[in-house]
């Protein structure tokens, strides 16, 4: 049986079209989509299945709220042996153009993935992909320093170097992909 | 378009442990790793061992902490192979120093080896890079700069190589340079095995992966910043350290 990489939301924006099937690639997985994160523990292969949750692609389609958000990862809270990476958007540092309840939505994954890391630390590993809010296609003036725009590529090689062997030991971290906006933040160091 | 240089790392600091750990995998990642350590022997054993894959390596004798010598080192290296494309300050000095015994001189040299020799080489490193608008480093803080027992001139001089990194990264970026730094937690080297095992078992509590790190996860971690697979990112400080960052540590001593 190959490893499962479990994916939620099916439908992503444009810019990140493609992440799925090039992350199960790149991880030697096979791309098992979800209809909701409560169906994780009913479509688990038994093998280590890994998972990638895309949080701002769902709440920008619509497809879900932050509240909906935050009671999906108390689920998720209690799933043995899973090692995932959440991707959220940066507006959770502090945005001009997200809805504050997105932003809350992204603040609670970070949160959520934490503690995650401390409490089953010995089975799991949870970590966090911070992205652009533009790749959600929310219109914001703030950008990082680097000239670079942030595509597809660049977040499936973020994904797959923390749920791959390059990832280990690392457990409850944040990788901004996101061309040194972070930097500006006090919340990010 | 001019063609791409010849990559060329150099790691300070790289003969032994994490060090020695990150000049391998840049050797086995096809760059020409410099292998700088103060004792000629160590950096010639790594490079050799690198040679020995089927790697280009050399090793480069200086103290990091004089800046004439790192010029010096720099000198060497862009005459034998070229500009340095990916810069690895990785040496330093730990010590434990209850706030009592850190004096003027403890303190000068921790500040001296631990952030002087950032400053140092990355500033003759960003000289050329600058120009070419090519390349990227990865400093080796340390969780440590957040904070613990003993620490107070070590987690001052990481503090300043963390703050130093973001200020880099923002100052370069336009130049196309990335700057980030890596800050492992506790990590399976000859340093903490010189401890005994009930001061191991007991500090890793701390850790919520219950494990010790190995030098190969800051090397893939260095491996990944350093590659074009990472040109998004820049300022990064990524705690590779079982999630020992984002834990609040349960068994207090000397209380």
């Amino acid at each position: 049986m190959t490893t499962q990489l479990l994916t939620w939301p099916e439908r992503l924006p444009e810019s990140l079209d493609a992440l799925y099937e090039k992350a199960a690639e790149q991880l030697g997985a096979q791309v098992t989509p979800l209809t909701g994160l409560e169906e994780v523990s009913t479509r688990r292969s038994g093998e280590r299945d890994v998972l990638v949750a895309v949080i701002d692609a769902a709440l920008v389609s619509g497809q879900t709220t932050p509240a909906e958000v935050v009671s999906a990862l108390s689920i998720l809270a209690h799933e043995p042996d899973l090692d995932l990476v959440a991707i959220v958007s940066d507006g959770y540092i502090g945005s001009d153009a997200t809805d504050v309840g997105h932003s809350l939505a992204g603040a609670a994954t970070i949160s959520a993935l934490r503690s995650m890391a401390v409490r089953k630390g010995t089975t799991c590993r949870a970590n966090v992909v911070c992205v652009p809010e533009a790749m959600f296609g929310i219109a914001s003036t703030q950008r990082g320093p680097l000239a670079h725009t942030v595509d597809v590529d660049d977040v499936v090689a973020a994904v797959t170097f923390l749920l791959g062997s390059s990832g280990t030991y690392l457990n409850g971290q944040v990788l901004f992909v996101d061309g040194g906006r972070h930097l500006f933040s006090s919340m990010t160091a | 378009m001019s063609t791409e240089p010849t990559p060329v790392a150099l790691v300070t600091g790289g003969g032994a442990g994490i060090g020695a750990a990150i000049s391998r995998r840049l050797g086995s990642d096809g760059f020409h790793v410099f292998v700088n350590d103060l004792d000629l022997e160590r950096a010639q054993g790594v490079a050799d061992e690198i040679v020995a894959g089927g790697g280009a390596a050399s090793a480069v004798v200086a103290d990091v902490s004089d800046s004439a010598a790192v010029d010096a080192m720099f000198d060497r290296v862009e005459a034998e192979v070229g500009p340095v494309t990916a810069l690895v300050n990785n040496a330093g000095i730990g010590g434990n120093a209850a706030i009592r015994n850190v004096d003027d001189e403890y303190w000068t040299r921790v500040m001296s080896v631990d952030l002087d020799s950032v400053l140092y080489c990355s500033r003759r490193a960003l000289s050329v890079m600058r120009e070419s608008r090519h390349g990227s480093i990865v400093n080796i803080a340390s969780r440590a700069w957040l904070g613990w027992w003993g620490q107070s001139a070590y987690a001052a001089a990481k503090a300043g190589v963390v703050g130093m990194t973001r200020a880099l990264a923002v100052e370069m970026a336009s130049r196309n340079i990335r700057v980030n730094a890596i800050a492992p937690g506790l990590i399976d080297t000859a340093l903490l095995r010189n401890r005994s095992e009930e001061a191991l078992q007991r500090l890793l509590v701390s850790v919520p992966m219950a494990r010790l790190g190995s030098t190969e996860d800051i090397a893939a971690a260095a491996g990944f910043l350093l590659s074009d697979r990472a040109r998004a990112i820049t300022g990064q400080v990524l705690y590779v350290c079982g999630g020992k960052s984002v834990y609040a540590y349960p068994d207090w001593p000397d209380r």
